[in-house]
C-alpha cells in the first residue's frame, strides 16, 4: 500500500468501481462522444426533469482507457443534480482548464464532456421531434481529420 | 433466449474470476476448466440463437465476485448454477448443458468439503517484490486498461466470428479469441497477486456491433502496435527480471495477432 499515494488509490477505487457506468434504457438523451484518432468512444445518457430541467439520472460507458474512466466518473458525478445549463457551464469550464495539460490526458477528459454536449443536442432535437445519433469529436486536445469533420 | 445467454455470460465469468481469485492449484485449474466448458456453451446457445434468427449481446447484471474463502466462491457458484438450470429447455444442447453443470455442481459440493483457502485477490494490497513506486504505479494502470481490452476482443471476435459466413474468417477469430483469453488470464492473475482483481466492465454494443469489419481489423492492429509499445516500455521500466520477461514474451505474441489481423484483411478482398 506504501507504494501507491492516497490519490493514486482513489483513482484506482474509480477504475475498479467506476461511478454510474452502464447502459440506461429509459433516457431522455443520449449522446457521443469520440475520439477518431484513438477511437476511444463515451455514450452519456440522461434522464431529465422537464419542469426544472435539472439531470436526475446519468449513466455512462466507454471502451476507453484507465483515464477516460476516472475522468467520466468524476464528471458524471458533477453533472448528476445539475441543470443543463449548469451541466454545460461545467463542461466549458472544464475545456478551459484542459487545453492546457499533455494531448493524452486532456483528450480523456475532453470525450467525457464532448458526450454530454451530444446529449444535450439529443435533448433539444428530441424536444422537437427529431430522433438521430449525436456525436461530438475531440477538437480541443487533438485536430479532427478533414475527412472527419462534420 | 437473449436472457439465458446473459445468465450463461455472467455464469462464465463467475468461473473464470472464482479461477482467477484462487491461487495456482487443482481448485483454479478445475474451475478454470469449468470456466471453458461454459464458454463453449456460450458459442454454442448462439449459434442456436442466430439459427432462430434471434441475436445474442454482452449485457450482463451485477455479478460479484468479492469473496473472503474458497468456500464462499464455490457457494456462489453452486447457487448460480441451480438458479439457471430451471431456465433451460428441452432439446440436445440442452440436455448437453443440464448433464456439464450436474457435474460442475457435484465436483463443487465435494470442494466445500476441503479445508477454505483465504482469498487475498481483492485485498489491494498492491504489494509486488521488488516493484519500486513508479513501476507498480505502471503495471496496475498497464492491467486494468489491458484486461479490459482483451475482455473487449474476446467478446467482439466472438460476435464477428458467430456472423460470419466464412471459414477462413472464422478460424481466425477463433485463435485471437484464445490469445486474448490466455492474456485475460495472465494480466487477471497478476491482478489477484497485487490484491486488485476486478471484472472488466461491460463492453458497449457499439464496440462489438460495428459496420465495417476492415475498419475494425485496421484500428485492431493500430491497437496491437499500441500494446506492443506499452509491454516494450513497462519490460523495461519495470525493475523485475521476471515480470520483464513475462512482458516480452506478451510484446512477441502480439507480432502474431497483427499478422492474423493482416490475413483476415486479405481474406476480405
Amino acid at each position: 500500500m506504501e507504494q501507491i499515494d492516497s490519490q493514486q488509490f482513489q483513482y484506482l477505487e474509480l477504475m475498479m468501481n467506476p461511478k454510474n457506468y452502464g447502459e440506461m434504457q429509459d433516457f431522455d438523451a443520449k449522446g457521443y462522444g469520440k475520439n477518431v484518432h484513438t477511437g476511444e468512444m463515451v455514450v452519456i445518457y440522461l434522464k431529465i426533469d422537464p419542469d426544472t430541467q435539472k439531470i436526475t439520472d446519468i449513466s455512462w460507458q466507454t471502451n476507453g482507457c484507465g483515464t477516460t474512466l476516472v475522468s467520466g466518473s468524476l464528471f458524471s458525478e458533477e453533472y448528476k443534480g445539475k441543470t443543463i445549463q449548469e451541466g454545460l457551464d461545467f463542461t466549458y469550464a472544464v475545456f478551459d482548464k484542459i487545453k492546457d495539460n499533455p494531448p493524452p490526458d486532456a483528450a480523456c477528459g475532453e470525450v467525457v464532456a464532448r458526450a454530454f454536449i451530444a446529449a444535450v443536442l439529443d435533448y433539444e432535437d428530441r424536444k422537437k421531434g427529431v430522433e438521430k445519433e449525436h456525436i461530438e469529436l475531440v477538437t480541443i486536445a487533438c485536430p479532427v481529420p478533414e475527412e472527419e469533420e462534420k | 433466449m437473449r436472457e439465458l445467454f446473459r445468465k450463461k455470460h455472467e455464469l462464465w465469468l463467475r468461473f473464470l474470476y472464482g479461477a482467477f481469485a484462487l491461487p495456482k492449484g487443482e481448485e483454479f485449474d478445475r474451475l478454470l476448466d469449468f470456466a471453458a466448458i461454459e464458454f463453449r456453451h456460450l458459442k454454442w446457445l448462439a449459434k442456436e440463437m442466430l439459427a432462430q434468427g434471434l441475436d445474442f449481446d454482452w449485457d450482463r447484471g451485477q455479478v460479484s465476485i468479492v469473496h473472503v474463502t474458497s468456500h464462499g466462491i464455490y457457494e456462489a457458484l453452486i447457487e448460480s448454477l441451480r438458479s439457471i438450470e430451471r431456465t433451460y429447455g428441452v432439446g440436445a444442447l440442452f440436455d448437453r448443458i443440464r448433464s456439464d453443470e450436474a457435474y460442475m455442481q457435484d465436483a463443487l459440493e465435494r470442494m466445500l468439503q476441503d479445508e477454505p483457502i483465504e482469498i487475498t485477490a481483492f485485498s489491494k494490497s498492491l504489494h509486488y517484490e521488488n516493484l519500486d513506486g513508479e513501476s507498480l504505479q505502471a503495471l496496475v494502470q498497464f492491467l486494468f486498461e489491458e484486461s479490459y481490452k482483451e475482455y473487449e476482443l474476446i467478446v467482439t471476435y466472438f460476435y464477428s466470428a458467430m456472423h460470419t459466413d466464412s471459414v477462413g474468417l472464422y478460424s481466425i477469430f477463433e485463435d485471437l479469441i484464445y490469445e486474448s483469453i490466455y492474456h485475460l488470464k495472465s494480466f487477471s492473475v497478476l491482478m489477484a497477486k497485487l490484491g486488485i482483481l476486478t471484472l472488466p466492465r461491460t463492453v458497449m454494443k457499439e464496440v462489438y456491433k460495428f459496420e465495417d469489419l476492415r475498419s475494425f481489423l485496421e484500428k485492431g492492429i493500430e491497437e496491437e502496435l499500441a500494446a506492443k509499445e506499452e509491454c516494450k516500455r513497462l519490460a523495461a521500466a519495470i525493475k523485475d527480471e521476471e515480470l520483464s520477461r513475462f512482458f516480452s514474451y506478451i510484446d512477441n505474441q502480439e507480432n502474431y495477432h497483427i499478422e492474423l489481423m493482416k490475413e483476415a484483411i486479405a481474406l476480405l478482398g
